[in-house]
């Protein structure tokens, strides 16, 4: 217990101090795993548009395998883009193993079925009225799904901020593509388990501080954008 | 009269609910049309694929005299026909937004469209709502907002689906408004109502979605009778929307009331018997004959010739038109010359069916109907139902025999087919009922009684074939 009071006590002197190997954990976890969202939202929201406004056969296949890959364990994608990554894998001569594009093709992964699947049911709950007046005001298909996006944009905004929930806290595919490189392709949930795992507890706790604060942040910024949404009546 | 578009042999089935069979429909260029029919008939339906939002299964188009296939037409509709859903969607943004949605999209500088926008709020009287969120508003204001944001873009055709439906009396005058004004700059429309009186408020153009089967409509064309659109003068724009309000008021109170109130036109005394121009006699042919062993009793050969010959000569001098209402044996009936008419509704619904398919295909003011079975016809037959019916300022007459009424043997004024119409897809078949609803002038044929007489069984045809014999040789 008290092991855990003083290292708690260190942590925060970490983090008011501006101890600057932490914040740099810290960036690069964000910065990794923005990127990964950025370029994951575009593609997972035309998906989950399609699959929810489009008919074509192994559709509902389709959205079933994406609901399965919700459950996808981060070091099954780690271990899969590992073996591609790899210099002896299909993808070897990329070099890209143990580098942060490593990192955020494994992160793209992850929060993708993710994305899909939670923009899928917003797009699905939306109105079929929003893309007919849309149509028949003239816009043109993608215009009409921009604006579909507008109507349904608070759901989209959750699927997001779930899918970066998501990205930002897993450590096994990080770990294993990634390889926590210090200065590198070290980010906070790789750093934790390797502090942890060398008894330094007190920045581990500091950076568990920090995952926490962000998770609360994009908590209430969605509860705040979804307060000024119509309410339901 | 051009023609904007021009739907041929258009199917579409919904699953379960219905099926859409119309052979023909046209839609004249700045015409305001009014749809009628009822809940479940496939006006919306019907409305979304002329909007190209919805495809159907098969059909063949004319746009602006282009024929097209549904592929190369759609897009062309998606860009210039806007729908208005019944109740509008409304995006969530400020009214001005909502208004500027479909010029945004036809690439317009930020000025115009600040421009347009702001000359069509004020259009439509909606300045004071510029700013507020668009999804906040009242039914009524939405469907103003919708009918705002449709008109900026000067559409080809505009289609609005039940737009004053659910509406309290205030919304629906300001929405009416807008439609007569809409009417007035000459957009074409297609405005649907499930209100049977709803056509007569706006226009003189209505068509009807016609149950014509089990879960199968068609479109009609209920007001055949043009005299009534000559007899309107032409009114001004206020007078028009005056008028269209008043009107709409009445509609509030009950259906039946307007119906007597409107039916008050002025009396038709000026002359006492009607021009027989102005008469189409309709024989019923279109019966089963389940007495006579299902035989087709029009062609039933009495005295020498197929009965509905007796009837064709009688008749003849004493009517400007002759239609043939026939199921079976179409091309023996069509070698006589008239236009053979079948049943617009169901499988042998009976002679009121046939009364509506002859109404519906005639072109004159009043109908006159006879079954095909009786070949004595009184050579007075359509002088004393007309005389009767002028002098009781009915608006229809019925034979009588002295003993009973002969229902099938009746004159018609043709602007009752909405009502029969209505009457027919609500289930109705009994002929005395439905004339009952309506002010009926019995003409007395005591002295011609034997007139009436009908075949249903060999030794009927015996007695009659004597008759005819005696007819035949007294003069």
């Amino acid at each position: 217990m008290e092991q855990l009071t003083t290292a708690s006590w260190q942590a925060l002197l970490l983090l008011f101090t501006g101890d600057p190997a932490l914040w740099e954990i810290v960036a690069i976890s964000f910065s990794v795993s923005f990127r990964a969202i950025i370029i994951a939202t575009p593609f997972a929201l035309v998906v989950g548009f399609i699959l929810a406004h489009t008919v074509f056969p192994g559709r509902r296949m389709l959205i079933s395998s994406f609901n399965t890959l919700l459950a996808l364990p981060a070091v099954v994608v780690g271990l899969t883009v590992y073996m591609l990554l790899s210099r002896s894998g299909p993808l070897g001569d990329w070099k890209l193993l143990f580098t942060q594009s490593a990192m955020i093709i494994g992160q793209i992964i992850l929060c993708f079925p993710l994305l899909v699947a939670i923009s899928h049911s917003a797009f699905q709950a939306a109105d079929r009225k929003v893309w007919e007046t849309s149509i028949t005001l003239g816009a043109r298909p993608w215009q009409a799904m921009l604006t579909l996006m507008h109507e349904v944009r608070f759901g989209l905004m959750a699927a997001v901020i779930a899918g970066f929930g998501r990205i930002i806290a897993e450590v096994g595919s990080s770990m294993m593509v990634g390889g926590n490189i210090l200065h590198y392709t070290r980010n906070i949930p790789t750093a934790i388990a390797l502090e942890t795992s060398k008894g330094a507890f007190a920045q581990g706790i500091a950076l568990g501080i920090v995952l926490l604060l962000a998770a609360l942040l994009l908590n209430f910024s969605l509860s705040f954008i979804q307060g000024k949404g119509e309410m339901v009546q | 009269m051009s023609s904007l578009l021009q739907i041929k042999q258009l199917r579409k089935s919904r699953g379960r609910t219905g099926l859409l069979d119309i052979k023909d429909f046209d839609i004249p260029l700045k015409k305001c049309i009014v749809l009628s029919g009822r809940n479940g008939a496939g006006k919306t339906t019907l409305l979304k694929i002329l909007a190209g939002l919805e495809a159907p299964d098969s059909a063949s188009f004319i746009y602006e005299g282009k024929q097209l296939s549904w592929q190369a037409a759609r897009p062309l509709l998606q860009r210039e026909v806007v729908y208005l859903h019944q109740q509008p969607f409304m995006f969530d943004r400020s009214v001005t937004d909502n208004i500027a949605y479909g010029l945004k999209h036809a690439g317009l500088s930020k000025a115009k469209i600040n421009e347009q926008t702001e000359q069509a709020l004020s259009w439509a009287g909606l300045s004071h709502l510029a700013n507020r969120n668009a999804k906040q508003l009242s039914g009524g204001e939405k469907q103003r907002v919708a009918l705002t944001r449709a008109r900026i873009l000067k559409p080809k055709l505009l289609l609005l689906d039940e737009p004053v439906a659910n509406m309290d009396l205030e919304s629906r005058e300001q929405t009416m408004t807008l439609i007569q004004r809409l009417k007035f700059e000459g957009i074409t429309t297609i405005v649907t109502s499930h209100e049977p009186n709803f056509a007569r408020l706006l226009s003189n153009d209505h068509r009807h979605l016609c149950k014509t089967g089990p879960s199968r409509y068609t479109i009609v064309e209920p007001f055949l009778y043009e005299g009534n659109l000559k007899a309107k003068p032409q009114v001004s724009y206020d007078m028009a929307v005056n008028d269209a309000l008043s009107r709409m008021k009445a509609t509030v109170s009950p259906i039946s009331s307007v119906n007597i109130q409107q039916r008050d036109t002025k009396p038709m005394n000026d002359s006492k018997t009607l021009a027989k121009e102005k008469i189409t006699a309709v024989i019923l042919a279109g019966g089963r004959a389940q007495r006579m062993g299902g035989e087709d009793k029009g062609l039933l050969p009495v005295h020498g010739k197929p009965m509905i010959e007796h009837i064709i000569d009688s008749l003849q001098p004493q009517v400007g038109q002759i239609l043939i209402n026939a199921n079976r044996n179409l091309e023996r009936y069509q070698q006589y010359g008239y236009p053979v008419v079948t049943d617009i509704m169901g499988e042998y619904f009976g002679p009121l069916v046939g009364m509506a398919s002859g109404i519906q295909n005639a072109q004159t003011e009043y109908v006159v109907t006879v079954p095909c079975d009786s070949p004595l016809l009184p050579d007075n037959l359509v002088s004393n139902l007309s005389n009767q019916l002028q002098k009781e300022g009915a608006e229809l007459a019925v034979a009588h025999d002295g003993d009973r009424m002969q229902p099938v043997f009746a004159l018609l004024r043709c602007d009752l087919l909405p009502d029969l119409l209505h009457y027919l897809e609500y289930g109705g078949r009994k002929i005395d009922t439905w004339y009952a609803q309506h002010r009926t002038a019995l003409a007395d044929f005591s002295t011609a009684a034997n007139s009436f007489m009908n075949i249903n069984s060999p030794a009927d045809q015996e007695a009659i074939e004597k008759l005819i014999g005696k007819v035949e040789l007294t003069p």
